[in-house]
């Protein structure tokens, strides 16, 4: 696999202790004599764009979404004769650079670059003078003195001796005793922090929108202004509707749009509506709130006790309503939960009528609000905007929170036609309605069915869009998702008998997932192994013929199985997330053990997952490990008798492996076979247009992807192919901003207010 | 070469551009691996409000893994999104692009390629021929490649020269400046075997630390140590059991950043070259390491260190070994170790020996007894006895030489470790 590199490895020499005699001889005779001659230039070490560490792992990831623009740059034309200091690795399109239209400013231009570097912690080349005479005394002296505060371990010369065999020692004359010394380039841990948000390389001089490189940082502090702002309209509409509102909600069914009360109906404010809705999926019946009879709802539960004794008052055998109580199967299985112990005893004592839900102490209560209003906005058309005119940009007709139903079926339609800033913008609409609008977080209210769903599809969109923060500052008043009002119990008159979380468990998942956006994955993996712990008891307690409570009741077989296969499958949700996050901290280790684990639950998904473990393999370089897996894919693919999409799957590994042998043109074939099998198959088109690029085929690479994002803009105007797409512009030729803004107009026409931009390079 | 001063072919320049337009426009782009593109899984279940909404956005989504949706690491490639890093050792890779931007066709055409470094220049064209021509919108391409084998500033220096419609000859060169960083730290140790009983052994242990200072994880292909021609070199970095050989890493092939790996080789001299007293002295080249890692899919790096060196351990003049000696003792209790005394030297030795006791080890006997002469390469071994007072491990020390030729001593401390234990059960029982 590496025959055919083969010649261009020759050995690096890491001379130790730089007699000339050794370095003579391990520099491969058809060199250049002075090839090894190993530049020592103490700024060498100092300077290295060190962007540390693993903990920005995590940024790396969201960067990688946000997608940077790659080009090595130049600076213009500069004619010097010799080698000059020219650094800037800013592609420069001249189009673009009204700034320095002259070689008078190259100077300055690369002063600016310069000063990017300094933020990105690239303290060298402010002397500008690339290759510095050598020096050689000075420099050792310089390098052993950065060793002396970063490895106090130096070892004496006792007994066995430690030599250090740095890398590149140069010729210093004395490689006896003293132990050599070492340049530690990334040892300055200080580094650490400052780079967080950047990913690896010379990335600050080479971006080449500053809007790029921190547009996840940016994104929120631009909503900032924002969030201070209540909308005006609606919160003036609906006055505050919060503190004794009693359960009901105009609201409360989503199945059911006809039942929806559009935000303008008067009840929303009205105080009065304490009977539940008439909503077919709540199954209350009119007799609510008198099947509490005194006798049956004795206070004799301890608070510690478990939670089958709630479920023993609950639907309690001697109360004539009991039976008549039981909700759907269904609600029952969904919405089952193991609140912690506190929960447990406020919702006991509330089922039991010793505390009404009034004197709750509120620190227990979930008190949300919407943080921030109207995120609005429409990139792409911004975007037309400024690069096509007003005019073009008056074209763009999206779907927004205004021109929809006010309800949930206008919401679908928002989500399904990726216009999703718009649907975040509908859902706080509808929250403002429920009173839980714009600065009433902190303040009392009633959560049901439906608040809970909107808060949830809110959160979702938001992390969808990977304004984290936002979805942060609004997650944050539900604390762990375990407040007692989150639970049915809590409303006994307004959801009465039944039983569980109303938090779905989505959002949950949701919940756990978000903290890893915001480069604090072990909070994530902490949440999760809650949420799955959970999810393990509720299995264990239907296996051993409890209800998922852990209650004693009798659950029909179908019933039963039906609830196994629901937790089993949220089960194994919950270990992709936590596979996911694993992987993204780079702890490949746990991924791939946690992915494995998966195929039990999920045997379906066994190729993919394989295939998955596979390429994590071939991202560490670990290709001989990854191939094993890929064999297992094969295995099993052959066993069953091949259909076409194990094929392709087969085939799919296949080029990956050959890709990371360096073996361009064999992936190409392979991807090649996998369009025979699958013409429309995206992946493998735009995979066999990059390694066309790796090939040097340039322009039959464009032409394959561009045909391909004219001829069938639904699967191709996805913002990886763009990427690539408009990378390829920029390598191709100097009028590349003509040839992407084409390409906004495509996207113009198809792609909602979601759609990222970024992958345009336009800006 | 003043291409500044020629403006005649750029009529559609501006007027107070004093920059020249070229009919050509040169594009380097670094060619790192590509990435499989992340997607983003957010689910929902049924019976939430989106219904199915949310799984049909990502089944449509084409970079998900069909079937697994929620695996988020896709199949996608996207190419490099910067520049990133590179490390000494690994291969530079660029793409070189050459686009004619005018609407006229333009003649011989000539790209060259050269990296800079601080110490050479090398040309990395594939060709060094010149294109006869080039219609617009065409473009010349190459992708170079050079493994880097120097660390600090790099530049590679682009230049272009071509003939226009006119006749008119221009040129013109752009540079990229790139840093090599170093990817690894490595740092070795030597240990004597330890107790020269049989000093026909000699053997050697070589202990490498390898650390990753890089910014991502590597996986280490592999690292041996290839031997000088005086050894032979046993690898201890593998466990094996029932004709199955086990990584003594384990699972972990890779080595995430700033972490480190010892590596342990046995070298023992060839026959040949075996170790004899006073044979050997001074420094011996061990060999090198030999290192390959791979990065991301398959990036991959390769770097040696030098001939690493080590000094035989100095005997000086006359050296002491120990033949014999047990390894644990009784509390309190006299034991027997021999001594092997063996004149180093030139020249003829009369020995006197001499026993210290330490705060540990007492010795019995009479200090001060002559050893008689020793001519040069012989020895004679010596019984000797003593006891410790103290328990656990504890070093032998307290022998002194002394030539009485040259009234020059010779002392030897920590020959050895015995362990001490206490041979009476508790008082209690």
């Amino acid at each position: 696999m590496d025959s055919s590199e083969a010649p261009a490895h020759r050995p690096v020499t890491l001379d130790i202790d730089g007699a000339d005699e050794t370095l003579e001889a391990s520099v491969p005779p058809q060199t250049d004599p002075t090839e090894e001659s190993i530049d020592l230039d103490a700024e060498a070490f100092v300077s290295p764009q060190d962007d540390s560490s693993h903990s920005e792992s995590l940024v790396d990831k969201l960067n990688d979404q946000m997608m940077e623009s790659v080009m090595i740059s130049d600076s213009p034309n500069s004619e010097e004769e010799d080698v000059v200091p020219i650094d800037s690795l800013l592609e420069q399109n001249e189009e673009e650079e009204p700034k320095t239209p002259d070689d008078a400013d190259t100077e300055e231009r690369i002063e600016d670059v310069r000063n990017k570097d300094v933020s990105a912690a690239e303290p060298e080349e402010a002397s500008g003078a690339l290759f510095k005479e050598e020096n050689e005394g000075e420099k050792i002296v310089q390098v052993d003195d950065k060793r002396e505060t970063v490895a106090p371990d130096d070892p004496k010369p006792e007994a066995p001796k430690t030599q250090e065999s740095a890398l590149e020692m140069d010729s210093d004359s004395t490689p006896k005793d003293e132990a050599v010394p070492v340049c530690t380039i990334f040892s300055q841990g200080v580094q650490l922090k400052a780079q967080a948000l950047i990913p690896d390389g010379f990335q600050p001089t080479l971006v080449k929108s500053p809007s790029f490189t921190i547009g996840n940082t940016e994104t929120p502090n631009k909503l900032v202004p924002q969030v201070c702002q209540p909308s005006p309209s609606l919160s003036k509409f609906f006055t505050d509707s919060s503190a004794v509102n009693p359960a009901s909600d105009f609201f409360d069914s989503f199945t059911t749009s006809t039942s929806f009360v559009s935000i303008s109906n008067p009840n929303a404010e009205s105080p009065k509506a304490a009977a539940p809705p008439e909503s077919p999926l709540v199954s209350a019946p009119t007799a609510a709130g008198t099947y509490f009879t005194p006798v049956a709802t004795k206070p004799q539960v301890a608070p510690a006790e478990p939670m089958n004794k709630l479920q023993a008052v609950f639907p309690s055998g001697d109360d004539p309503f009991g039976s008549a109580l039981v909700t759907s199967d269904l609600d029952k299985r969904r919405d089952a939960w193991l609140p912690s112990e506190d929960t447990r005893r406020v919702l006991i004592s509330v089922a039991t009528q010793q505390v009404s839900p009034v004197q709750i102490d509120r620190e227990q209560l979930a008190m949300p609000g919407l943080k921030f209003d109207n995120l609005q906005g429409d990139a792409v058309k911004d975007l037309m905007q400024r690069f096509l005119g007003d005019q073009a940009a008056m074209k763009r007709q999206v779907l927004s929170a205004n021109s929809v139903e006010q309800n949930f079926l206008g919401l679908k339609r928002l989500i399904s036609t990726k216009n999703w800033r718009a649907a975040v913008d509908l859902t706080g609409r509808l929250l403002t309605a429920h009173g839980q609008g714009y600065g009433k977080s902190g303040q009392p209210t009633n959560h049901t069915t439906d608040s809970l769903q909107l808060w949830f599809v809110r959160l979702a969109l938001l992390v969808k869009l990977s304004l984290f923060q936002n979805a942060e500052l609004e997650f944050e008043p539900f604390g762990n998702l375990d407040h007692p009002d989150l639970y049915y119990e809590y409303y006994p008159t307004v959801y009465p008998g039944r039983r569980g979380s109303m938090v779905p468990f989505s959002m949950r998942v949701l919940h756990a997932e978000l903290p890893q956006y915001l480069q604090k994955p072990q909070e994530t993996l902490d949440r999760l192994h809650r949420i799955k712990s959970v999810c393990q008891k509720i299995l264990s307690n239907l296996q051993e013929g409890l209800a998922e409570d852990g209650s004693m009741m009798n659950l029909t077989q179908d019933n039963r199985l039906a609830s196994i296969q629901l937790w089993r499958s949220r089960l194994s949700r919950v270990m992709y997330s936590m596979a996911n996050c694993l992987l993204m901290m780079k702890d490949y280790m746990l991924a791939v053990e946690t992915y494995h684990s998966i195929i039990e639950y999920e045997p379906e998904q066994r190729v993919q997952l394989l295939s998955g473990i596979g390429r994590i393999f071939l991202q560490i370089g670990d290709i001989r490990t990854a191939e094993k897996y890929f064999q297992d894919v094969e295995k099993g693919c052959q066993s069953k008798g091949k259909t076409a999409n194990e094929d392709t799957s087969v085939l799919m590994n296949r080029a990956f492996v050959y890709l990371s042998q360096n073996n361009y043109a064999d992936a190409h074939t392979c991807f090649s076979s996998v369009l025979e099998l699958d013409p429309k198959n995206p992946v493998a088109n735009n995979n066999a247009a990059v390694c066309l690029l790796y090939l040097g085929r340039l322009k039959e690479s464009l032409g394959q992807l561009e045909s391909l994002v004219h001829k069938d803009p639904a699967l191709y105007l996805h913002e990886s192919v763009l990427f690539n797409l408009t990378t390829m512009y920029e390598l191709e030729s100097s009028r590349s901003t003509q040839k992407k803004q084409a390409l906004l107009e495509a996207v113009a026409c198809r792609e909602g207010d979601s759609f990222n931009v970024q992958c345009l390079k336009l800006v | 070469m003043q291409v500044k001063g020629q403006s005649s072919a750029a009529d559609k320049m501006e007027v107070n551009q004093a920059k020249q337009e070229h009919l050509l426009a040169l594009k380097v782009m670094r060619l790192t691996k590509p990435t499989l593109f992340t997607n983003m899984p957010v689910t929902c279940e049924d019976r939430d409000l989106p219904g199915d909404l949310f799984v049909r956005l990502m089944k449509d989504d084409p970079s998900t893994v069909k079937g697994a949706e929620t695996l988020i690491l896709g199949e996608m490639l996207t190419l490099p999104q910067n520049f990133g890093n590179i490390f000494l050792g690994e291969t530079f890779s660029s793409y070189i692009s050459v686009h004619n931007d005018s609407n006229q066709i333009v003649k011989d055409i000539l790209v060259k390629a050269d990296l800079q470094t601080s110490s050479q220049r090398l040309n990395l064209s594939a060709s060094n021929s010149a294109v006869s021509e080039l219609k617009p919108e065409c473009c010349i391409d190459d992708v170079i490649h050079h493994e880097v084998k120097e660390i600090g500033t790099h530049i590679l220096v682009c230049a272009v020269s071509y003939t226009t419609q006119m006749g008119e000859k221009l040129y013109f060169r752009k540079f990229f400046k790139f840093q090599v960083l170093k990817p690894l730290d490595v740092k070795t140790k030597f240990y004597n075997a330890e107790s020269d009983l049989s000093s026909v052994t000699d053997e050697v242990f070589l202990e490498a630390q390898i650390q990753n200072i890089t910014t991502s994880p590597m996986f280490m292909e592999k690292v041996s140590l290839e031997p000088s021609m005086m050894y032979n070199v046993t690898e201890l970095n593998s466990v094996s059991s029932d004709n199955e050989s086990e990584s003594t890493f384990g699972k972990m092939s890779y080595l995430q950043p700033l972490d480190t790996r010892q590596y342990l080789y046995c070298l023992k001299p060839k026959p040949e070259f075996a170790e004899k007293a006073g044979v050997i002295k001074g420094v011996t080249v061990i060999g090198k390491l030999d290192i390959v890692w791979k990065t991301n899919l398959g990036e991959r790096g390769r770097l040696q260190t030098s001939q690493l060196q080590r000094m035989a351990p100095g005997y000086g003049d006359v050296r002491l070994s120990l033949e014999l000696i047990p390894d644990t003792v009784s509390l309190e209790e006299p034991f027997d170790i021999t001594c092997k005394i063996t004149n180093c030297s030139e020249r003829t030795m009369d020995l006197e020996l001499e026993m210290c006791n330490t705060r540990s080890v007492h010795w019995c006997g009479v200090s001060g007894r002559q050893l008689g002469k020793l001519s040069p390469n012989a020895s004679l071994s010596i019984p000797l006895t003593l006891l410790s007072s103290v328990q656990g491990l504890q070093s032998i020390s307290g022998l002194r030489l002394t030539d009485t030729f040259l009234k020059r001593t010779y002392e030897y401390d920590d020959i050895a470790q015995v362990c001490v234990v206490c041979p009476y059960t508790s008082p209690e029982s």
